[in-house]
Parts: structure tokens; sequence; C-alpha cells
């Protein structure tokens, strides 16, 4: 019995070794009296922008530390799930509308002071209130983004096509897609994509996705504009086809130089310059307008856990992120369009060669990102869903049809 | 005198044994926390339905009954045998094909070993990618050769029928190293007396190599196969990385672990993801049980 005892002890003791030495090992490189605050975000583009707002933060707070990490958007929020249900949240992260609601329903978020900016007065309201909840604040706005019509200045001129302006709409977008798509070169890339495809389209026919929590996708309207999207790769072969895509994704394929135009989120434009010689030859014009111009818009947020142990620090944190100058910044790394009113000159001057003032100009006919609760489930459906109607093997109407109808059980949490 | 002795050992033997808690302590412990309470939690949770943030309501057998009317769920079960009768077969006799040649006196063969091992020591996703690459219709290694030979290209990873070839061709590659490595150790238990007599008797290569090498390599190869119908029943990260989720063909070729993947993570339905993949755990189990119950018939200890 004695030498169990001191076996128990023995292991015990063992243990707690191990436990001691990680604790150590994580307070090593912090200084006595410091605070490590999590930070988890998704865009790896957007990586030295954030740093650099760290660093600015840490300047005036030399008591506070902040470690980025970096997450890939497929994974983000699997882990960021996880992390909620364990109760181990970072401190700061990202927030997107598409799962804000669940997050905040379930007092996952901290509430953020309604009095930062003397009540958010340089943000665009509509997204603001993205991001409450039963009234309260969720998450500091942080950017929005607008989706706009790249095109490859070189191939538009090889073609002797002129380049897409204001004046655009359906009709003249395919039939300069019909002169564009040869030697092996596509006028368009229609791909099976939402918020970049035919979301947009939706909106401008007069459609929508969900409104009153209620899908929109048996509207004929809706239908009608993505069969127009559909028929641009399967009828009109203006598009490669979706099997293309599943191969090399519609942003690469508008890189590669395989296809002219390519409707795009603003995100995207440090990849697109990247390589700067053919970032030379693309410019950004509006999306062409159906019976309406509309282009979805959305922001993203930052958050706070509600089980943080620094909440102050967070505060802190929170309240440098909505100044102006954790704005200003963001615009200066073409990290994202910040959502601090007049800072956005800053991202539009860096590149000439783009016509870079039409996103944040397109957000007088922006329609903000529809949103319902379980938004990750209705979402992830609509790659089943679609899948076979954009390969022609699934007609739109038939397709449409069951989605809304798996989608309004899905929002009512059947 | 004779007592104090006997009471001297078995002080010393209870000590022995503590001890020897003490030392499988860490990976019992482990193994508890990370394997075996999870086969429980699982069970629990694939009787409930679940909402956000591990809040669960328990809802009996609900999801079982549901798997049954569900089309995917039977889809990705019969892709996951496919795909397992493909591979199983082909890949051990490819092992055992790799190891007996690795076995003989070839020149250079710790490099031929080293190089079929490469998979295995490889990430799973990089090969994945890697592979995705070679698969590509336009500007893919595989049809380039075929454009070379005047054979039109194959749209690998967009058609189902060839998709799923395409994902055996790499869960075959990428199995063979570590298969041939346990074949090997097998092959080289086998004493060389054995051959030795066989050939003062005359026998060739192929007789020695059915009479000799084949019965006794059996436990071994018993092992092998039976490793490799579990693991290819678990196929994931292949599948995963290498059929993107607009591509039309997921359906036809998405394992059970996909779609509970999927399912789990992704819709967030953890208790239906849970009864799926109990549902694998038991068709494992009772492959495994009739395997374990062949084995009689054909392997020689």
């Amino acid at each position: 019995m004695k030498k169990f005892l001191i076996l128990i002890v023995t292991f015990l003791f063992l243990l707690s070794c191990g436990a001691g030495k990680s604790s150590e090992s994580s307070k090593g490189n912090v200084e006595e009296g410091t605070k490590e605050l999590s930070f988890m975000i998704w865009d790896k583009n957007q990586e030295p922008g954030m740093s650099e707002i760290i660093k600015e933060f840490e300047k005036e707070n030399p008591n506070i530390k902040v470690k980025l990490q970096v997450i890939g958007w497929d994974e983000y929020w699997t882990k960021l799930e996880a992390a909620a249900t364990g109760g181990a949240l970072p401190d700061i992260f990202w927030m997107h509308s598409e799962r804000f609601y669940d997050y905040a329903a379930n007092g996952m978020l901290m509430e953020v002071d309604k009095g930062i900016d003397e009540g958010f007065k340089h943000f665009p309201q509509d997204l603001v209130k993205l991001y409450q909840f039963d009234g309260k604040q969720y998450a500091v706005p942080k950017d929005f983004d607008t989706i706009g019509l790249f095109y490859n200045k070189a191939l538009f001129d090889k073609a002797g096509v002129p380049y897409p302006d204001e004046t655009w709409d359906w009709n003249k977008y395919l039939e300069a897609a019909k002169k564009l798509t040869k030697d092996g070169v596509y006028g368009l890339a229609a791909p099976l994509s939402a918020q970049e495809g035919f979301w947009n389209l939706i909106y401008q026919n007069g459609g929508y996705v969900v409104k009153d929590n209620k899908s929109g996708y048996n509207d004929p309207a809706t239908q009608e504009a993505i069969q127009w999207w559909v028929d641009l790769s399967l009828k009109e072969k203006v598009s490669p086809t979706q099997k293309e895509f599943d191969e090399v994704r519609f942003n690469l394929m508008f890189t590669s130089g395989k296809v002219a135009m390519v409707q795009l989120g603003s995100w995207n434009l440090p990849a697109i310059e990247e390589n700067k010689e053919f970032a030379k030859n693309v410019g950004v014009a509006y999306l062409p307008k159906g019976k309406n111009r509309a282009t979805i818009y959305n922001g993203l947020g930052y958050s706070g856990s509600a089980k943080t142990k620094y909440p102050e620090e967070v505060k802190k944190f929170l309240t440098f992120l909505a100044s102006e100058k954790a704005n200003v910044i963001q615009a200066q790394y073409v990290s994202a369009i910040p959502a601090y009113e007049g800072t956005q000159q800053a991202w539009i001057d860096h590149n000439k060669d783009m016509d870079l003032k039409v996103f944040v100009e397109q957000l007088k006919y922006g329609v903000i990102y529809p949103v319902a609760s379980n938004g990750g489930k209705w979402r992830d459906l609509e790659n089943e869903i679609f899948a076979p109607v954009f390969a022609g093997k699934v007609d739109v109407k038939t397709a449409t049809d069951e989605y809304a109808k798996r989608m309004n059980e899905m929002i009512e949490g059947k | 005198m004779n007592n104090r002795k006997s009471n001297y050992l078995k002080n010393q033997k209870m000590g022995n044994i503590y001890w020897g808690y003490l030392m499988i302590a860490p990976t019992m412990i482990g193994l508890f926390i990370l394997n075996i309470f999870p086969i429980f939690q699982t069970l629990y949770l694939s009787l409930t339905k679940s909402g956000a943030f591990g809040k669960v309501t328990f809802i009996g057998l609900k999801n079982y009954i549901d798997i049954f009317h569900d089309k995917l769920v039977i889809q990705s079960f019969l892709n996951t045998f496919i795909y397992t009768i493909l591979t199983v077969p082909v890949g051990v006799f490819l092992s055992l094909t790799a190891a007996v040649l690795l076995n003989s006196k070839i020149k250079g063969k710790t490099v031929y070993r080293t190089l079929f091992f490469l998979p295995v020591v490889s990430v799973p996703a990089a090969v994945a990618l890697v592979w995705r690459w070679i698969f590509n219709s336009k500007f893919g290694f595989i049809n380039n050769i075929l454009s070379l030979l005047g054979v039109k290209g194959i749209n690998w990873l967009t058609e189902p029928k060839f998709a799923m070839i395409a994902i055996v061709v790499v869960g075959i590659w990428s199995m063979i190293g570590y298969n041939m490595i346990v074949l090997l150790a097998g092959l080289q238990e086998i004493s060389p007396t054995y051959y030795e007599a066989a050939e003062i008797d005359g026998a060739g290569p192929i007789r020695k190599f059915f009479f000799i090498t084949l019965p006794l390599i059996t436990p071994t190869l018993f092992f092998v196969i039976i490793t490799t119908f579990i693991s290819s029943l678990q196929v994931f990260d292949l599948i995963y990385m290498m059929i993107e989720r607009t591509n039309a063909v997921l359906p036809k070729v998405q394992s059970v672990v996909v779609l509970f993947y999927r399912y789990s993570f992704e819709r967030n339905m953890k208790g239906y993801g849970s009864a799926i993949i109990t549902m694998l755990f038991f068709v494992i189990l009772l492959i495994t049980y009739v395997q374990l119950k062949l084995q009689k018939k054909w392997v020689h200890y």
C-alpha cells in the first residue's frame, strides 16, 4: 500500500513537472507583467497589414503583446467552432456576417462598447448593424468589399473590343465575351460561385437570396438570373465549364490569361498584384447591369471572445482597431478597403493602373451580403445542389426549387 | 528464513508490477483520453441532434433511421467499398512483388527501398496536391504522355469513372512503401536453410516462391491485408484534397469518412455524422471478424 502511495505521489510529481514546464516555456518569451492576446485571421494576403497594426498597437501599449495566427478559410471555421465549444476561443478573431448570427446567439462574443468612435459615426451604418444582435454590438467593422469586373486589357486590345464601362448591361457583356472567345481564350468566367458570381446577378435581375428568413431561390427572377449565368458556359460557351474550374480555380484562369473578364471580390487584389507585369494590363469596371445595378457587399468584423482572460486588454485592442490609424494602415498595406470613412483614398491610390475607385463607388448600389441563421449549413449545401446544374445534368428550376425547400428547413433549424 | 525470502520475492514482484504500470501509464492515459473515451462519446453523440457549440438533444435512433433514407450515405458506402476492393488486392500484390524483388540480390537495393518508402513519409495532403497536377486534363503529366502516344486526354478528376481510378492509383501508390517494409521483414525471417534444401532437390525460383516463400509469409501477408483493408475503408485525405467541393463527381467518389467530415464539421451536424461513422465502425468490425475467421484456411503459423 505504501509503495502504491509512493507511486501515486511520484506520478503526480511527474505530471506537475510537465505542467510547470509548459507554463514556464510559454511565459519565457514574454516579459514580466505583459499580457499576451491571441488573434486569429483567415487571409494570408492580409497578414502584413495586420502585423503592422499589431506593431503600432504594441508600441502604444507596451504591456500587451498580440500573437497573430493565420488559418485558411476552410479550416478557420472548423477550428473556431471547436475552440468555441471547448471554451478556448482566441481572444480576438475575424468575424464573417455568414457565421455571426450563430456566434452571437450563443453568447460566444464579447459585447463591444457602443461608445467607440462616438457610436461608430465614421462607419457605414449597414456594416455596423450587420454585427448587431438583440440591440447589442458584437464586432468592430473592419473593412468592406464589393465585387468588380476585372478585365485583361491586352486581350481586349488584341480582339479589338472596347473596354467595359458604366454603360454595360448583360447583353453587351455577352456580346463582348463572344468576340473575345477565340484562340483558346474565353471571354469571361462564369463559375459556380455565389458571392462573386450569381448572387450579384440575382439582385441585378430583381430576385433575392434570402429575405425575412425565407429563401428566394424559388423566385422566378432569381431562377432566371442563375439560368443566364449557367448558360454562359453551357450554351453560349463564352466561359470555361465548371469542370475546368474544378481543375484550375477561376481567379487563376484570369491571372494566367485564359479568360478575359472575371467577376472578383476586391479582396483578390493582392493576389493579382503579385505578378506586377500582368497587373499592368488589368482594369476594373462596374459590374454590368441587368434590370438594376447591384453588387454584393460585405464587411468583416473584429470580435472578442466572451470568455477572454483579459477583457480590458481586448477592449483596448478593439478600440484601436476601430481607430482611423488602424484603418489607414489597412489601406496602405492594401489589406482590404478599410471601413473607416475617408481612409479609402490610400487604398484607391496605391495602384493607378486599375480603376480601383470603382470598388468604393459601387457601394452606392451595394446589396448587403444575404444572411440567415445556420448560414454555414445552407451555404455548404449550395455546392451539392448546384454542382450538377453547372455540369449540365440537372436544370436550374428543379435544383433551385429543391434548394429553396431545404434552405428554408435549415433556416428554421429542422 | 524461508518465509522471509518468499515475502521478499513477493514484494519484489509487486514492485515490478507497479513499475510496469507506471511505465505504461503515459500511453494508457493517452489512449484512454484520446481513443477510448471518444469512442463512447461518438456512440452517445450518434443518438443526439446537435445544436451550435456542443449543445445536444437526445433523439434516440432517429439518426440511424435517417441514414438509410439518405442517398448520399448509401452512395458513399458504395464508393468506399469500390475503392477498397480495387485498392487492396492490387496494392497488396504490388507490395509483395516489390518486397520479393527487393529481397533478392540486386544492385542498389537500398536506394530502391528508400524510393518505395518515400510516399509513406510524405504529407498526404501534399501528395494529393501534386497528384492533382499530374492528373490535370490540360497541363498534367499523364495527359501529356497520352497525347505523345496520340491518345486523346482524359478528364481524370471530373469524370466519375476516371476520378475513382485516379484516386485508387494514388491510394495504391502511397501504401506500397509501408506494406513493402512489413513484408520485407517477414521475408527476412524465413530461414535460408529451406531454400538450400529446395535447391538441392532441384527446385527453380518459381517453385521456391510458391512452395516456400508464399506459405511462410502468410502470417505477415495476413497482417498486411487486414491493416490495408481497414485503412482503405477509412480513406479521407486523398479524396478531400483531390476533388473540389464544386466538382460534380464528388458524390460519386466521396468516401464515408469524407461525408462524415462534411456533415460533422462543415454542416455542424455532429450527431448525424457520428451515426455515419459508427456505422462504418461496425462494418469494419464485421469485415475484420470475417477475415480473422477465414485466416485458419490459408494462414500458416
